[in-house]
């Protein structure tokens, strides 16, 4: 009911349009003079934030998925105003699109291992498998990634004439590139289909497909969810009693029936505008890889209704981006959806104020999705690291003061320190499900699992046990026994160092701070020693270092944050 | 395969301090298999027989049947649905006619599973080892497939579709990697898990509350749970099951060992090729077929093994057959047919009133509403929905339906 209510009220705001709100609880940066001298009004905020440290490791974890370099460390510990300025460079950092992927990938669930059509269907080779699978997914997400990291406004990841393809998608679907360069790149559909960003990728419809007697209606119904936070399907419905046998007695019925008017009246009109996507059959490559213009003209003799979006009629599928960039449910949405990614929960009545705040910024940014971002890191609910005295029961629940690193961060923290990353045979092990481990590292595909874990279970446990194993025995094998470069190991260090050896202790004391962001106590630091004598006795010092690592990789303070 | 029922049990967390004095209530006792078709099965193939009705399309050759006052839709190329209701139609409840309330597969799964299509909620096998299965080792085993968590995330333990489970158990998941790596000696590992839990526990003392304790609790009992887990692995097959019935033999080995509370297996039709079937009509009668082959010889097999709180495991089990969705009444040119928000599901065993079906399709095959109390089906009844069943399985669990869906009836005519 909350959630519902929560809905309502997002949405009577945004159709109210922007409106004066109470000013965001800012922590001031550096010649930011737009922040407000005075708290804000209402109840005092539950939670205490992460010193400077830990917020630095939280925001680079989330927003470039490695922990924070020495550098920064040293810089954060000298300054620890210094962490502000390096969060807002963490926004300009290349690998912030590959972690907003990440969090879109949460939201839209497209990055899923089953589509209608597989590898072999596509004329691919087997061990293209994975990087199908995540090709056709992640390509409605890189549109709205690179739109955000190129400062464009938000309303173009609905409006833009192109796409974002790889190699692998410009191979399979008619698709051109049109900048120059290897990955992920900007193209263009060639088929004839009309601008609208994410809305007119093959990616999107082939996560939500439709069937025969569905017309749509579902992908209409998706769309709406995805793009305004208007679920439809929290609506009540009842076919009760009615004998809907038809397709003119279903129509009739949506037309008539106040029951089934109340959504219908506004969802089949906006499942007409998708018939460019119609499949006659929903396995036939021909049918799946190319949008089908001449069929948009079939969405209202089907549904017996024009293409509309929610009463305003539209002329042509061409009109459906520009629509849904000008409804204010959609800014509200970008708003709402950006920060449950980053606060690690479902926004609820209690963060009207603050959405409306950040929807403010967001609106006098010009809509630019990094501004929203830098918004929502500059506030408290991002920046919680514990309760304040006196917080509730509902407030020791609902302030996510620990957070879990997500299969996708673990992966890239780990190789980010040990340059080990889990490949098998062409796919990901910690981002797939296929024969690899995402779901049970804590993870979800989308489809059978749409939420990522947040406590930990045994199967993270196991997970992240072996994780840590294997990446301990690679980073050792690489850096200590074949000299290679050093990545996390320092560059004194040599297997014949032992505890007392002034190599051995600055090594130990750094890896910790690497992995945890924090030099060790001196207990730690003996005990760490002690456990490494322990192994090294037995199997030698090279197994000992692996496994040093390994249970630092276990701990939970560093997969979590 | 021979199971050490005893040294699973000392081995689980948890599981010593659950004295068998304690084991009295048998409701709470209970574990269920739950099977999911997914996909939509076709209830004009089992649940409504319909013969005559002018708007419902039947299979050719199927006829009527009874199995004690269970009507059901008998085919003589489906001779284990027959067999299976001769021998246990007495413990079998079909609860018939319940509204999905959307025709979306992702939608109507978690609707059936969780009673609602918002994400914040946990599925029926979680709800039930939640309340009466925290302790032990393995709450909810689940082979694959659909399962949503929010508070209870940490009662699912999946084994993944591909048997991921038991190969980073076994540490076979090294061989899963391009680069040359072994898993370390035992004596290592133990090292690794003394140092392991003392950093933990240090790390939970300064947790400080909220979220931030829950966490580091959680993560100290999912290490903790590892030892026992190679042990239980080395007991039992935790692995890949290729067919259903191997699937709902693995869930009643550990149901044998006192692993679990619940287990889920998904059912994808025969030969894996789904229970879709918008075209290839005659797939349903295949997978009905296979599906109640496994259950039959699932239920002979938890007749033979002992209970712990009843004399055989049948005794303590409930089988739950469920589907997201039914079939639309009618074929379309390609030979199959359509989705439809109406559907139903099969209970079987311990706790449930067997030997009749409640709730029915009305000549549309739209459902019936239902008197909870009898079961009959009348104007004045409720109109069944996932909510219902699922406050009937938790009823059957032990577990209050009042405090996990408030308003919500169980249909107590289920009920033994």
């Amino acid at each position: 009911m909350r959630a519902g209510a929560l809905a309502l009220a997002v949405g009577l705001f945004g159709c109210a349009g922007p409106t004066p709100a109470p000013p965001l609880t800012h922590h001031p940066l550096p010649g930011d003079s737009a922040a407000p001298d005075d708290p804000p009004a209402g109840a005092a905020f539950a939670g205490a934030p992460l010193d400077a440290r830990g917020l630095l490791r939280r925001a680079s974890l989330d927003l470039r998925g490695v922990v924070p370099t020495e550098a920064e460390l040293d810089a954060v510990e000298a300054d620890p105003s210094a962490v502000d300025g390096l969060i807002r460079g963490f926004l300009d950092d290349p690998r912030y699109e590959e972690r907003l992927v990440d969090l879109l990938a949460e939201r839209f669930l497209t990055r899923g291992e089953e589509f209608n059509l597989r590898w072999f269907e596509m004329g691919l080779d087997p061990e293209q498998d994975f990087a199908f699978r995540r090709a056709v997914g992640e390509e409605p997400l890189r549109v709205m990634a690179r739109v955000a990291v190129e400062g464009r406004p938000w309303t173009d990841t609905v409006t833009t004439e192109l796409t974002v393809a790889n190699e692998l998608l410009r191979e399979i679907w008619p698709i051109e590139a049109v900048e120059e360069g290897a990955g992920w790149r900007w193209g263009r559909y060639t088929d004839g289909r009309p601008a609208g960003g994410a809305l007119m990728t093959n990616g999107l419809w082939w996560r939500y497909y439709t069937t025969p007697n569905n017309f749509s209606r579902s992908r209409a119904s998706a769309l709406s969810r995805l793009f305004l936070c208007e679920d439809f399907l929290t609506r009540p419905i009842s076919f009760e009693s009615l004998a809907l046998l038809d397709r003119e007695s279903q129509n009739e019925a949506i037309q008539t029936v106040p029951a089934c008017v109340g959504c219908h009246s506004t969802l089949d009109p906006l499942a007409a505008s998708l018939f460019g996507f119609w499949w006659f059959d929903i396995y036939a490559p021909a049918e799946l890889n190319v949008y089908h213009p001449e069929r948009e003209m079939l969405g209202p003799y089907y549904l017996e209704t024009e293409m509309a979006w929610f009463g305003a009629p539209m002329a042509d599928a061409a009109d459906l981006g520009p629509f849904v960039a000008d409804d204010p449910r959609f800014r509200s949405c970008a708003v709402k959806s950006l920060a449950a990614a980053l606060w690690r929960r479902t926004p609820d009545l209690a963060d009207f104020d603050t959405l409306q705040a950040l929807q403010v910024e967001f609106e006098a940014s010009g809509l630019r999705h990094k501004a929203l971002a830098a918004a929502i890191l500059q506030g408290d609910d991002y920046r919680v690291g514990a309760l304040a005295p006196g917080a509730s029961e509902a407030d020791a629940a609902r302030l996510t003061t620990r957070r879990l690193l997500s299969p996708e961060q673990l992966a890239s923290a780990v190789e980010g320190l040990t340059g080990f990353r889990w490949a098998h045979r062409g796919y990901d092990q910690l981002t797939n499900d296929v024969v690899g481990y995402r779901i049970l590292g804590g993870g979800m595909d989308g489809q059978s699992v749409t939420r990522p874990e947040r406590d930990p279970t045994l199967t993270h446990a196991l997970v992240v046990q072996r994780l840590a194993q294997a990446a301990g025995q690679a980073v050792v094998a690489d850096e200590l026994v074949a000299a290679g470069e050093r990545r996390l190991f320092p560059a004194g260090l040599r297997l014949t160092d032992r505890p007392g050896d002034a190599a051995f202790d600055d090594a130990l004391g750094r890896v910790h701070r690497r992995v945890f962001g924090r030099w060790p106590t001196d207990p730690e630091a003996q005990e760490a020693a002690a456990f490494w004598e322990g192994v090294a006795a037995a199997n030698g010092p090279d197994a000992a270092w692996a496994s040093l690592v390994a249970v630092f990789l276990r701990d939970p303070a560093f997969w979590t944050h | 395969m021979r199971l050490s029922r005893r040294s699973l049990l000392s081995a689980a967390p948890g599981a010593l301090l659950l004295p068998r004095l304690a084991r009295a209530d048998a409701p709470a006792q209970r574990r269920f298999l739950f099977v999911l078709a997914e996909g939509g099965w076709d209830q004009t193939f089992l649940f409504a027989p319909l013969f005559g009705e002018p708007l419902i399309d039947m299979e050719d050759d199927a006829e009527p049947a009874f199995a004690g006052d269970i009507p059901y839709v008998a085919h003589g190329e489906r001779p284990s649905v027959s067999a299976f209701l001769s021998r246990y139609g007495d413990k079998t409840c079909f609860i018939n006619g319940f509204e999905a309330r959307s025709v979306a597969h992702d939608v109507c799964l978690r609707l059936v599973l969780t009673g609602t299509s918002l994400p914040a909620a946990d599925d029926w096998p979680a709800r039930i080892a939640a309340a009466t299965g925290a302790q032990l080792l393995l709450p909810v085993i689940h082979l694959g497939g659909p399962g949503y968590t929010h508070s209870h995330g940490a009662m699912v333990v999946r084994v993944g579709d591909a048997g991921q489970l038991p190969e980073l158990v076994t540490g076979e998941a090294f061989t899963r990697s391009d680069r040359l790596l072994r898993r370390p000696s035992s004596a290592v590992e133990s090292l690794e898990a003394d140092f392991l839990a003392g950093r933990i526990a240090a790390g939970a003392a300064a947790a400080g509350a909220g979220r931030s304790a829950h966490v580091w609790s959680r993560a100290a009992d999912a290490v903790s749970r590892l030892g026992p887990l190679a042990a239980a692995a080395d007991e039992i097959n935790l692995g890949v099951a290729r067919t259903v019935k191997e699937g709902m033999s693995l869930l009643v080995d550990a149901f044998a060992a006192d692993l679990s509370r619940c287990g889920f297996v998904r059912y994808r039709g025969w030969q894996n090729l789904g229970w879709d079937t918008h075209a290839d009509l005659p797939q349903q009668g295949r997978s009905f077929e296979d599906l109640f082959d496994a259950v039959l010889a699932t239920m002979d097999r938890l007749q033979a093994l002992p209970g712990h709180s009843a004399p055989t495991l049948a005794d303590e089990t409930t089988i739950v057959l469920l589907s997201e969705m039914g079939r639309y009444p009618q074929i379309n040119p390609r030979g199959g047919k359509e989705h439809w928000t109406y559907t139903s599901c099969v209970l079987i065993g311990a706790g449930v009133r067997g030997g009749r079906a409640i709730g029915g399709y009305d000549s549309a095959c739209a459902g019936q509403r239902v008197d909870l109390a009898s079961g009959d089906s009348t104007p004045q009844g409720v109109a069944l929905t996932p909510n219902h069943v699922g406050a009937t399985l938790l009823a059957l669990a032990g577990v209050d339906p009042a405090a996990e869906l408030p308003g919500v009836e169980p249909i107590h005519a289920a009920l033994a």
